[in-house]
């Protein structure tokens, strides 16, 4: 017997109590938005390769850490990704074309098998005597690759999601958070991760769910373009101060959470729509409230995000 | 050797170790020669030469 899935809603109720970086982030950004995707689960149909795709990216390198913790030697490790990079997007007897319906001006289209293959070979073979070393578990001696976290953190509340990787760099403890993207990995780029919700969230979690202060977050992004794929890593440092002043500032939003449940209503930010590459709902906020429903179901599908799902 | 498109549309349980290598030395020349682009020598903008710089100051014109 399957066994029922848990909501991160209190039954029968939109009081959210299970919360991930991704559903705060939500509602940090625009109350609307929040509402559109975690309580009516709408997606963009766009936005599923990015999460594909990004799942797809962290199992094979995830795969790899596993493989060398095993002892196996670089080259047949990468082969054996491979392998099962290309065996996880064979589906129902053909090779996984997710951007196939995409305009060919669209950069998501950029997230192919064949480049996906491309990135982790470069990846692995980039950082094969990678400084920034997995650290081991402190309990189960397991290297720290994958971790998922869920801890309670005050009034019934939940802070829930996955860690990539805890590492070792120059003796000092870090979060390893790897990106793929197919914008151009500029200072500009890696700004928008300092402060950030998520980057703080995994130090938070890196403390509580594993008893490993670290000194930050190091973003690992991955750049996918056309002929190439190229790596920049950046470090984001996090101060004990700073950390409490995120779950003071934490509190506050999801009160603010509940009332809008209470409320039954999540007021629109209209200065965030043009903002974080432009929210996928602008299109629908900008209609007349009684014709929205309509745009909704067409343009998008219905896939509930839900923080408890393991990935 | 197989080429790469052809590799990529096969069912990956047909492919051979050897096909797998193939695909990832594949991908490593294309590294390879992406980084050669890259980090390609750029070549030194030409000076003038000391002997360039006589002529001119000997018909005045520098």
């Amino acid at each position: 017997m399957d066994t029922p899935t848990l909501s991160p809603f209190h039954s029968g109720t939109r009081h959210q109590w299970a919360w991930d970086s991704t559903s705060l982030g939500w509602l940090k950004e625009c109350p609307r938005k929040y509402y559109y995707h975690m309580i009516e689960g709408y997606r963009g149909r766009g936005e599923s390769i990015h999460l594909e795709y990004g799942i797809l990216y962290h199992e094979a390198l995830e795969w790899y850490d596993q493989l060398i913790f095993e002892g196996l030697p670089h080259d047949r490790a990468v082969n054996q990704v491979v392998r099962k990079v290309l065996t996880g997007t064979w589906r129902d007897g053909k090779p996984w074309r997710a951007s196939i319906n995409l305009q060919t001006d669209d950069k998501a289209s950029l997230k192919s098998r064949e480049n996906l293959v491309r990135t982790v070979v470069w990846y692995l073979d980039k950082f094969k005597n990678d400084p920034a070393k997995t650290k081991m578990h402190p309990v189960t001696g397991h290297p720290m690759v994958e971790l998922h976290f869920q801890f309670e953190i005050a009034q019934g509340y939940s802070l829930c999601g996955y860690l990539d990787r805890v590492v070792e760099f120059q003796e000092q403890p870090f979060v390893m958070d790897r990106k793929t993207t197919t914008t151009t990995l500029s200072s500009y780029y890696f700004d928008q991760y300092d402060p950030d919700n998520q980057m703080s969230c995994y130090t938070v979690a890196s403390q509580v769910a594993f008893h490993t202060t670290v000194k930050g977050v190091i973003v690992d992004a991955a750049q996918i373009a056309v002929g190439f794929s190229r790596f920049v890593r950046s470090f984001i440092f996090k101060t004990a101060d700073q950390i409490d002043e995120w779950m003071r500032d934490l509190m506050i939003w999801l009160e603010m959470a509940a009332r809008f449940a209470d409320k039954n209503y999540w007021p629109q930010n209209d200065k965030s729509c043009h903002k974080y590459g432009g929210c996928p709902f602008r299109g629908i906020c900008s209609k007349s409230p009684s014709v929205r429903d309509r745009f909704l179901e067409s343009d998008f599908e219905r896939r509930p995000w839900n923080p408890l799902i393991p990935r | 050797m197989s080429e790469l498109s052809e590799l990529f549309d096969r069912d990956p349980l047909n492919l051979s170790e050897m096909d797998i290598t193939a695909i990832v030395a594949r991908m490593r020349e294309a590294q390879a020669q992406y980084e050669l682009g890259v980090k390609a020598p750029v070549a030194a903008r030409p000076k003038k030469s000391t002997k360039t710089l006589d002529l001119l100051k000997d018909l005045g014109l520098e």
